[in-house]
């Protein structure tokens, strides 16, 4: 009895400590599945996919014998080109690896999974190049990316007085469509006002001149034949109309990060109030302007002919609503649009004030938040489908409307 | 007897804390030391195919050999997992509108997803457009349409000022997106590096439109990529202050919003608006 009150204890200490042990040594369990936001965040329904590899796997880089190597020769008129930054893509997979080529323009990637790659290569000098290349289990591939001169754009931006404007955008535009091609073919000016796009390749260009003090300017017609042709562009910018203003809650309490948009056909554009709920809209033209203001968990509130350079608006964003609702009919478009009207004082109108766009809403569901008290029709609309219901409904503070039903046919 | 009593307490409270602690492990697969790929012992380790972001980028200089780093692994961890979504038209199937193509070739030209991570922020960039559009045409706004802007009830509404958008052209601007991502490296351009405008010009037929069978009496698109449009509050800030699509025209009729996450720009976004699109049998 006395041997087993020793024993018994000394057996289950033995057990407690295996136990930690085991623990302590990451035994595998078995893998618990990731929750639904572990990649790619809250709207990951119905989400992409993750695949798990058994923990017992080992987690390192393909083993050297599977890997492969690939050397990438950067030259511009058949010398060596440094400075330039190389991206290497692997194709079709999420896996890439950029640097900037030394003086040699050579540069040699191991352990590389065999398979399709692609070498994208940039140098403020040349037009981007592009080469792809197939690496080999063991083996090491060879690249060459030859770069080409382009065309130039550069100038200067001053005020209409002639003294120089830093930190103005300026943005190549297409042609015909006078759309800027985005910010990878632009500049900003520097404290001289200078600036000189990217080098530029065949076609017909504009350009956009924007500075947030001043009114927008644009020109256009530069033709680029041979691609090697060069322009030298210079503007003066003239000083916009403003307006400025402060975003408030229910309270009076400033709203920080309010979305402010400001603006009439030719001009303006979106800001954000700071910290103290000010924000400033400039470089605006002589007409009349609209605002529309509106913040997470605040209704959106609408002024309409607000005249250029006026100070001190004020924006005081209601405590919002919720209009719910579903679509119905024997097949749910995929995509759909509601579509929010009332009847607006000012203008004596029903006007549309707010659209929401919805992509496969699970159950045909929409929930439309943040809307301002008042009297609403509801309107769906979708490509292909028709719907007739329009229901009217009373928006209050704090509260989710009555669940809306609408009904789609196909046309 | 007692002492006896007191070690059979002094066990039986080790063997309770380490089935505790073994049962609070088996719950929690946290330990992960690189934003949730894998790495602390006890973690399943996860395949995450889109490894964007920390992704190995070697300084200037030097002539050592790079070594490539597997983003699959936990100290290249990245986004956001495998987007699912089907190419519904490539440059190759199903026409082959270039011969000199590899005929198998997967670039995307129209892309069907279901997935939230990319549908959601398409949807908000495109109402902060529409938002923007409703304010600069709508009543009151000084050049645009004073007096006007009104509309009756089930009467079709003030023509242009809100726009639908097109399923087909968002599919469409959307391969762009990924077709960039995933089979070019570097900014996205408005015209492919596979040797084709956006919507005009190009191989027969012209344009990428055009191939995916989509007719328009006219259109306008832009692109941005990056890390600095991480969401659709930024990327549409972008497209409206740098007067994008020309966002206050009232010539356009439809929208289409394309976005793609991941890879060397991390996020890549594609806008377009057309007079009339139509698909063509």
């Amino acid at each position: 009895m006395k041997k087993a009150a020793v024993a018994i204890p000394l057996i289950a200490l033995l057990i407690g400590a295996l136990l930690l042990w085991w623990n302590a040594a990451g035994t595998p369990r078995l893998a618990k599945r990731p929750s639904p936001t572990a990649n790619g965040g809250p709207d990951a329904v119905p989400g992409p996919r993750v695949r798990e590899k058994p923990p017992e796997e080992p987690a390192a880089s393909p083993p050297e014998a599977q890997a492969g190597s690939l050397r990438i020769f950067v030259t511009a008129a058949a010398s060596p080109l440094g400075g330039a930054s190389v991206i290497v893509q692997r194709e079709g997979v999420d896996d890439h690896r950029s640097f900037e080529t030394p003086e040699s323009g050579s540069r040699l990637i191991q352990g590389m999974p065999p398979g399709p790659y692609v070498v994208g290569v940039r140098h403020p000098g040349y037009l981007p190049g592009e080469a792809r290349s197939e690496v080999a289990a063991g083996g090491t591939s060879e690249v060459r990316v030859e770069l080409q001169k382009g065309g130039r754009i550069h100038g200067r931006v001053t005020d209409t007085g002639g003294t120089p404007l830093p930190n103005a955008s300026v943005l190549l535009t297409d042609g015909k469509t006078k759309s800027p091609l985005g910010p990878s073919m632009g500049a900003t000016s520097d404290a001289r006002g200078l600036y000189e796009l990217p080098p530029v390749s065949r076609g017909d260009y504009g350009l956009r001149f924007r500075h947030e003090r001043f009114k927008v300017a644009e020109r256009g017609d530069f033709t680029f034949f041979q691609g090697t042709e060069t322009y030298e562009v210079n503007v003066a910018l003239e000083v916009g109309a403003r307006v400025t203003g402060r975003v408030l809650d229910e309270e009076g309490r400033p709203i920080e990060g309010a979305r402010v948009m400001i603006g009439n056909l030719g001009s303006g554009g979106v800001t954000q109030s700071d910290r103290n709920g000010e924000f400033g809209m400039y470089g605006l033209t002589d007409a009349p302007v609209n605002a529309s203001v509106s913040a997470p968990g605040h209704g959106t509130v609408i002024r309409r002919g607000i005249r250029p350079n006026t100070d001190g608006l004020e924006f005081r964003l209601p405590r919002p609503g919720t209009i719910a609702g579903r679509v119905e009919g024997g097949e749910i478009p995929e995509h759909f649009v509601v579509i929010l009207s009332r009847h607006e004082e000012d203008v004596k109108q029903v006007l549309r004030v707010d659209t929401r766009y919805f992509t496969n809403p699970p159950g045909g569901i929409f929930v439309v938040p943040d809307v301002a008290p008042g009297v609403y029709w509801v309107e769906v609309e979708a490509q292909d489908f028709q719907s007739t219901d329009r229901p009217q409904v009373m928006v209050e503070a704090g509260k989710t409307s009555p669940e809306l039903r609408m009904r789609f046919t196909r046309k | 007897m007692a002492s006896g009593k007191r070690w059979g307490s002094v066990v039986l409270a080790l063997v309770a804390a380490g089935l505790m602690n073994g049962s609070s492990c088996s719950d929690d697969d946290s330990k992960s030391g690189s934003g949730g790929v894998g790495g602390g012992v006890f973690t399943p380790l996860q395949w995450n195919n889109q490894a964007s972001g920390p992704n190995g980028t070697a300084g200037a200089g030097g002539s050592s050999p790079l070594q490539w780093v597997d983003p699959n692994t936990p100290v290249n961890s990245g986004g956001g997992g495998v987007i699912s979504s089907q190419d519904e038209r490539t440059w190759y199937f199903p026409d082959q509108y270039l011969p000199q193509a590899d005929p198998e070739s997967p670039h995307p030209l129209s892309t069907h997803t279901a997935s939230g991570t990319i549908t959601n922020p398409e949807d908000l960039c495109a109402s902060f457009i529409n938002a923007y559009r409703q304010q600069v045409l709508g009543v009151g706004a000084g050049g645009g349409f004073l007096g006007g802007g009104g509309f009756p009830i089930g009467g079709g509404g003030f023509q242009n000022v809100l726009l639908p958008m097109h399923l087909n052209i968002r599919k469409s601007v959307r391969a762009h997106c990924k077709h960039i991502a995933i089979y070019h490296a570097g900014p996205l351009t408005i015209n492919s590096p596979s040797t084709d405008t956006f919507f005009t010009g190009g191989v027969a037929p012209a344009g990428r439109t055009a191939k995916c069978k989509i007719a328009t009496q006219g259109a306008a698109a832009a692109v941005i990529s990056g890390p600095n449009y991480p969401d659709a509050s930024s990327a549409s800030n972008w497209f409206i202050n740098n007067g994008v699509l020309q966002a206050g025209s009232q010539q356009w009729t439809h929208l289409g919003v394309g976005y793609w996450t991941g890879f060397s720009e991390q996020y890549y976004w594609s806008c377009m608006m057309a007079t009339n699109p139509a698909l063509v049998p």
